[in-house]
């Protein structure tokens, strides 16, 4: 064996915030080395956005029963995905009678980013001061002033498609060109302004101009339609097509698949993290990897589990976790709360591809907002995405609610209505409360590779209850003054999970007993310590989340290449 | 189109020079994923380069320190077709992950409901649409030449998915779903729970 190396920094997970977080610390100079827990991607092999479906014996939905065999709680996954996700089979994780957490993880190099929704906003200081206007919970650590740079270099590094709105909760960035809206979005977006709900083209990491001189690799988007069966030109963002490739021709970056972290090893002497043990996913060989700085963006639950299972004399509750509060305050955001219908006016127009194009209506938040939105019965807020258009059949045929009836009632049903189409679903804020958290589980779970696992324990309060009761009324409200026929209304929230937003578990903040990462993601207890995904979010607001976790890489490997030069960490 | 201009990564074996490599303790045997087909958990593994087929059949449950135990018979088939079989093997749920999706039949209303507000909207597979999707269940320590594998079986979990086909396994997914309401929240009904295992006793001799 050769003398086993110290990196700089060891990078736990290849997705969002692990890419970028290569990209970052490469480029300043630093040799890292990246363990992702799944295997590599053959961009030939896996990325399958290009098939049709009659391509596959299954038509896209795979072998009957294969997903209550192996990936039930992965709902995003395809016939053509499916290899992006983990097998739940092997995966475990426990809850409490009743209350299910959907858990959609993807171990892959890329991560979620392979098959992620793309959407892009901003946070405003109404979301990072949010108990200071009411009163709730904490502040962020950061302000929208500190991070603005952050999220312009984010957005000018991934490329974000957008309309600048002047939104002030909203907040513009230097986009491309916003993805246009289709017929029945324009309607929407008339009947929401009567009823004074601004809509806006949505946001999202697709290059719809060419490609600025940075993104050497990656292509305008030709609206195909597939991006959560794997982009393989590069237009939507993702780890593969834009972090790291720029982290490999520094020279300095190892990556190494199939690296199921166990724990994080600490110094004895220093009580600072001097490596990461892992198990090899396929050989299951047991590895030792030393490194200067530990930097975890395995995802929010993954990333604490691994920091819970880091269990030492000097960190006997898991490594970095001093407040306590670590696994606590756990987030999701919730949908399948909106209405939908059809816009008659549309009723047997000439099809056109509407499909290609994966952007729709973003409806901002609009409640609590100031004082004229202030509400008695929550705080926060939410809002809808919405989209209409003709879709690839089966679309909207498969919901007998929208399609009653059979044989030739059916077909005439189908043609008249297929043009018309349209729906809106909530994205909506949940509280960040302490009494949603996961620990390890107590009673001895363990993965296929030996690993104890986590115990979710979440539910809705009632904010977020009375908070889906009136975007129940205000969707269909919408709906009707667009002149739409309304088909159904209300439904029932997501469980949570099921956004794939989960968010919080090592919380930044200014307090070290409050919190477990300062304002920089850097753990209070153990200096060399770093967590970079969604795990340090303080509330969860209501907007997509990877931006966010985006800008805030950027900022705290900023802040760690100065300290790492300045030997302080 | 197609273009195929991402990241690929080189074979980076060779950095696996500069990892300190930990000495191999044996291969060992953690999970099994098994499905409920039947009365029976029917699953495989591999350990060892030799990939087996088991089937764990239970015969009887009761509770024991407040967990859900059950006693059947332990099946394990090589891939060269050859069985080995071990009878009254004790088996401890330790663990449920919810089920989201369908519910299945209850016998009776359960009580493991989240609070909440009446009037409001409901969640998805919570409260009264709840139900078990999985069981984490740890066998006995295991003796893995008594059983024909090569490896240590002392501490194997079986991740037994409650997926049903047919009637049969719904109520049986739903006898199930009960008792862990009754034994794994935060209120445990013990009396409540006794009924209901004696229901699935019920059902399992029926099978």
């Amino acid at each position: 064996m050769a003398q086993q190396k110290v990196y700089d920094a060891i990078i736990i997970g290849s997705g969002a915030s692990g890419g970028m977080a290569a990209k970052e610390l490469t480029e300043r100079g630093m040799e890292v080395l990246v363990l992702e827990a799944g295997p590599p991607v053959n961009p030939e092999r896996d990325l399958s956005g290009h098939r049709w479906p009659y391509e596959s014996m299954y038509r896209g939905f795979g072998p009957p029963g294969w997903k209550d065999k192996e990936q039930w709680m992965q709902a995003t996954a395809g016939e053509f995905s499916r290899h992006f996700y983990v097998k739940d089979s092997e995966n475990p994780y426990t809850t409490e009678p009743g209350k299910p957490f959907l858990w959609v993880r993807a171990r892959i190099v890329g991560g979620k980013t392979l098959h992620w929704g793309r959407m892009s906003y901003r946070l405003s200081d109404l979301d990072f001061k949010a108990a200071t206007n009411d009163g709730f919970g904490d502040d962020w650590p950061v302000s929208y002033a500190e991070l603005e740079p952050y999220y312009t270099r984010a957005e000018e590094f991934i490329g974000v498609s957008g309309n600048r709105d002047g939104l002030p909760h909203l907040p513009d960035g230097n986009f491309m060109p916003p993805m246009k809206l289709n017929c029945g979005e324009h309607l929407l977006r008339n009947g929401a302004q009567k009823v004074g709900r601004p809509g806006i083209p949505m946001r999202l990491a697709m290059l719809t101009g060419p490609p600025r001189p940075h993104m050497k690799k990656r292509a305008k988007c030709h609206y195909c339609g597939n991006c959560g069966d794997g982009c393989d030109v590069g237009a939507m963002f993702n780890s593969l097509s834009s972090t790291l490739p720029v982290a490999d021709a520094t020279g300095r970056m190892t990556l190494r698949p199939n690296s199921i972290v166990r724990h994080i090893m600490v110094d004895t002497d220093t009580g600072k993290a001097k490596g990461v043990a892992f198990v090899d996913r396929v050989t299951r060989e047991e590895y030792e990897a030393m490194g200067k700085i530990v930097v975890l963006g395995a995802s929010t639950l993954e990333s604490t589990r691994i920091m819970l299972n880091s269990k030492s004399r000097q960190h006997p509750t898991g490594l970095g976790n001093s407040s306590g509060t670590m696994g606590h305050y756990l987030m999701d955001h919730f949908g399948g709360i909106g209405a939908s219908g059809y816009f008659n006016v549309l009723s047997s127009r000439d099809p056109v591809n509407e499909d290609g194009k994966t952007s729709g209506l973003l409806i901002p938040k609009f409640r609590n907002l100031n004082k004229a939105t202030k509400q008695q019965r929550f705080l926060r807020g939410y809002g809808f995405e919405c989209g209409s258009g003709a879709r690839m059949y089966p679309a909207f045929a498969k919901n007998a609610a929208l399609t009653p009836g059979f044989g030739s009632e059916f077909k005439q049903r189908v043609r008249k209505y297929y043009t018309t189409p349209v729906s809106m679903t909530t994205r909506a804020e949940m509280l960040p409360r302490v009494e949603n958290f996961a620990e390890i589980d107590p009673d001895g779970v363990v993965d296929a590779w030996g690993i104890p696992v986590l115990k979710i324990h979440i539910q809705y309060s009632d904010n977020e209850r009375e908070m889906a009761r009136d975007a129940a009324q205000t969707s269909e409200e919408i709906l009707r003054a667009a002149g739409a026929e309304v088909v159904s209304t209300g439904g029932r929230m997501t469980a949570p999970g099921r956004i794939i937003h989960e968010l919080g578990t090592a919380r930044m903040g200014n307090d070290s007993k409050t919190s477990v990462l300062n304002k920089f993601n850097q753990s209070w207890d153990v200096k060399n310590l770093f967590v970079i995904d969604g795990a340090c979010f303080v509330t969860s607001a209501n907007q997509n989340p990877t931006l966010t976790i985006l800008a805030l890489t950027m900022r705290a490997c900023d802040y760690m290449a100065d300290e790492y030069k300045r030997g302080n960490l | 189109m197609g273009l195929v201009m991402l990241f690929r990564q080189s074979d980076n074996k060779n950095s696996d020079r500069v990892l300190r490599k930990l000495a191999s303790r044996g291969p060992r045997l953690h999970s099994v994923p098994a499905m409920l087909r039947g009365r029976q958990f029917k699953g495989g593994f591999e350990v060892g380069g030799s990939s087996y087929e088991l089937t764990y059949a239970p015969a009887s449950v009761s509770v024991v320190g407040r967990r859900l135990q059950l006693l059947g018979r332990l099946t394990v088939k090589d891939s060269r077709g050859q069985t080995r079989m071990r009878e009254r093997v004790r088996a401890k749920v330790v663990g449920i992950q919810g089920g989201i999706g369908a519910a299945p039949p209850r016998r009776q209303e359960h009580t493991s409901v989240a609070s909440a507000t009446p009037q409001l909207p409901e969640v998805e597979s919570t409260g009264p649409t709840s139900f078990c999707g999985v069981m984490y269940i740890h066998f006995e320590p295991l003796t893995g030449s008594a059983l024909g594998v090569a490896a240590d079986l002392s501490r194997v979990q079986l991740n037994a998915r409650l997926a049903p086909v047919n009637d049969s396994e719904r109520v049986l997914q739903g006898a199930y779903s009960s008792i862990v309401d009754e034994l794994y929240g935060n209120k445990i009904d013990a009396s409540a729970a006794a009924v209901e295992i004696s229901e699935l006793n019920k059902l399992l001799r029926e099978s």
